[in-house]
């Protein structure tokens, strides 16, 4: 869930900024060692930055007849990693920043933090807890991608009610209300995306599980550089 | 895209990026440091004015880039305005009436649409390859830029895809009903997903051909009278901020 | 200088998984010349020219470059790859910037030219493919045929002495391959070496002053279309002969010999013009 252009307050605005560099920054440097080592993970990841960007578009057939548009946040992180999605989802929210006029450049760092940071590094592990303890495959995906959406959308809430607390009841007050007012939006996208992540992931390992395997792991090596 | 049309058409489609990116950080911090409700108008104002009189931009299509950011920004402020009462009775949600608080809901209202403003500015007059070259002369490291060029380059590559798969899928009624809808959509996501690899590999082979080692890299042209843009568009960017600032 | 500008020299290459896609392929490509290689799917013809550049080096065989063996070092295939040039066949995966003039740029950015000679270069580039007038557009508003040229243009700006260009008239409307095939002129009369590869057996047999035909990973023909296209184990091979040569042929069975100055065509209009001939002589008579 984005947080509009100018909303929040001058600090707010620098301090998630900065939040969210060092994440950035370690992403960056596993991105390049990842390069130094397969000069196509380049590509890869910026095809990838586009495919986020376009999947974010895809309208979602909604249980509650509004349109929604699946984040891609789950499916991101377990193709490509938390660590990596950082960088890349920065790239896809300034993109929708300038292209769609969605997010904003002064609120991409407090976006960025709750939909590139705390959303992949949730599915990631929620989807490795899930494995762990043995729930089926289906069941783990299910549960990364939609909790993945709710922790993000728990953090958007989290930072609204930060920059504006309610005036009695303060940060908690504020939460909740802020909780209360975009589960009607947020839930129901959130299932949407777990069972569309779902879909995909089968599909992906019923037709294409070796293919997958195979170019993720093992990239044509007969390539020279 | 409507903000990608207008990058490409608009009057100000030669100027340099430099003095576009100039004005615009000048128009947020104008937008952020204005205090009053009416400087945030005039913030607000003085921007509009130079997209649609300045740069061209037609008032219809400026309006309809900016409708749903108004309309998000409506929603976000609705949310505002609504408070939370813990056991005092009656109903738990009830409309802010307390003036301040009302009049700080204006105040980030009006800060939200003057930085929205400034940045409809710059991403209706600028196409966005000029601002990555723009981030690139600000010393962006090259791995985040090569993703946003490939990002940009692609992006449309996928949507075609999108566009074809979604016709082709509803041709054969794979989008009838919900249930139908979602693994139909399942498997183009699928299928998209399997692509980014197959794309990818074939765009590493073509940048090998091209001799390529390392980061993209590509000739910057050089925009016209850039030096003197720059100069007006610092004028133009500190008078704004003060006339924010001074404006009671 | 020797006419053979790039020679293949029992080249195999097997892929990682283990298919075979090349098994003992000797060919030569010469110098200033219209090559065709023709041959069906699988039969090997990307993975040759994958060769060509260095994309891939042989599992066993040699490739040479003006005789000299082919360098896989760094500094080889740099110099490699500078001038022998590839378009692929679809545009979309080798086009990196969404500005033209940028993309073009990418290739002698690569070399480490300076930004004078890269500049004409990209100009002149962009002009040889009659796309200078576009330069400030946008890749994803042009259209198919219009990426393909960028994508060429992509390639001259490194000044290659070859230029091979994979399928380059697939998906091109007749007034967009006439066009391009007008620009292949134009490059090839400029001193530059073309190959490509085709399905279409008629613009082959029209356009090259040597054909290659592949199978199974090896040469199974080469020589001047109209000798070897017309060889029963070619047609075989690729499913068809060109029509034109069917037509002449038909005609000789109703008694026309099109032969009759001792000119065989090769285009369409050659023919129209040829049986105009024909029909004029015994007009005449």
């Amino acid at each position: 869930m984005h947080i509009m252009e100018g909303f929040l307050p001058v600090t707010h605005a620098i301090g998630w900024s900065i939040a969210s560099a060092p994440f950035i920054a370690l992403g960056l440097r596993s991105i390049n060692k990842k390069i130094s080592e397969h000069p196509e993970q380049r590509m890869l990841l910026g095809v990838a930055a586009a495919f986020t960007f376009v999947l974010s578009a895809l309208k979602m057939p909604s249980v509650t007849g509004s349109s929604s548009h699946p984040t891609g946040t789950g499916l991101g992180a377990i193709l490509f990693g938390p660590t990596a999605l950082a960088p890349i989802g920065g790239v896809v929210l300034l993109f929708q920043a300038l292209l769609l006029a969605h997010g904003g450049i002064t609120t991409l760092g407090a976006n960025i933090f709750s939909m590139a940071i705390v959303g992949p590094f949730a599915a990631v592990a929620i989807f490795r807890s899930a494995t762990a303890v043995r729930l089926p495959f289906g069941m783990s995906v299910f549960l990364a991608a939609s909790l993945a959406d709710l922790m993000t959308y728990l953090t958007t809430a989290a930072q609204l009610a930060l920059a504006f607390p309610d005036a009695t009841g303060g940060f908690p007050a504020s939460f909740a209300k802020f909780v209360g007012i975009f589960a009607i939006t947020q839930i129901p996208l959130a299932i949407c995306e777990g069972f569309l992540t779902l879909v995909v992931m089968n599909a992906l390992v019923r037709f294409n599980a070796r293919e997958l395997q195979e170019m993720q792991v093992t990239p044509r090596s007969g390539v020279r550089a | 895209m409507l903000t990608e049309q207008s990058a490409y058409t608009n009057r100000w489609r030669w100027v340099s990026p430099t003095a576009k990116g100039i004005f615009t950080c000048s128009g947020l911090v104008a937008a952020c440091a204005a205090t009053s409700p009416r400087a945030s108008l005039l913030v607000i104002t003085l921007l509009m004015a130079t997209a649609i009189f300045g740069a061209g931009i037609p008032i219809t299509h400026y309006l309809r880039v900016g409708a749903p950011a108004m309309l998000f920004l409506g929603a976000s402020c609705l949310s505002l305005l609504v408070t939370l009462n813990f056991g005092s009775g009656g109903s738990p949600l009830t409309l802010q009436s307390n003036p301040d608080e009302l009049s700080r809901i204006v105040h980030i209202c009006g800060r939200s649409c003057a930085c929205l403003a400034a940045l409809l500015l710059l991403t209706l007059t600028t196409p966005l390859s000029d601002i990555i070259s723009l981030l690139r002369r600000c010393r962006v490291p090259d791995t985040l830029l090569d993703l946003m060029t490939l990002c940009y380059r692609t992006l449309f590559v996928l949507s075609a895809a999108i566009h074809e798969t979604l016709t082709a899928q509803s041709a054969r009624l794979g989008h009838s009903t919900v249930t139908q809808s979602l693994r139909s959509l399942g498997g183009l996501v699928a299928n998209l997903t399997i692509q980014v690899w197959q794309r990818s590999q074939a765009l590493h082979i073509a940048a090998l051909a091209r001799n390529n080692d390392g980061a993209l890299r590509f000739l910057e042209y050089p925009f016209a009278r850039s030096a003197r843009h720059i100069t007006l568009a610092s004028g133009a960017g500190i008078t704004l901020i003060l006339l924010a600032v001074l404006i009671p | 200088m020797s006419d053979a500008i790039i020679r293949l020299e029992n080249v195999s290459y097997r892929y990682p998984d283990g298919t075979a896609a090349l098994t003992d392929c000797s060919l030569t490509i010469n110098r200033n010349k219209r090559t065709a290689v023709l041959g069906a799917n699988g039969a090997g013809k990307t993975t040759m020219f994958l060769h060509l550049n260095g994309i891939l080096q042989p599992s066993s065989g040699r490739l040479f470059r003006d005789d000299i063996p082919f360098e896989y070092s760094r500094t080889g295939l740099r110099k490699l790859r500078s001038k022998v040039g590839m378009v692929f066949q679809n545009p979309d995966s080798q086009l990196f910037s969404a500005s033209v003039q940028e993309d073009v740029s990418f290739g002698p950015m690569n070399l480490g030219l300076d930004t004078t000679t890269i500049r004409r270069r990209v100009a002149e580039a962009l002009g040889a493919v009659a796309m200078a007038g576009l330069a400030d557009k946008p890749v994803h508003n042009l259209s198919y045929g219009q990426k393909k040229r960028v994508c060429i243009a992509g390639v001259l700006a490194m000044e290659p002495e070859v230029i091979i260009l994979d399928e380059p008239m697939a998906g091109l409307d007749a007034a967009m391959q006439e066009e391009l095939t007008a620009v292949l002129e134009r490059l090839h009369a400029g001193g530059i070496t073309i190959v490509i590869a085709t399905h279409d057996l008629d613009f082959a047999y029209g356009w090259a002053d040597q054909a290659l035909v592949m199978q199974s990973g090896g040469l199974l023909a080469h020589g001047t279309p109209e000798d070897i296209l017309l060889r029963p184990e070619v047609g075989n091979a690729l499913g068809t002969i060109p029509q034109i040569a069917e037509i002449i042929h038909s005609l000789s069975l109703l008694g026309i010999d099109l032969r009759g100055n001792g000119y065989l065509p090769r285009t369409r209009n050659e023919l129209v013009a040829a049986i105009a001939a024909v029909t004029t002589r015994e007009d005449t008579p």
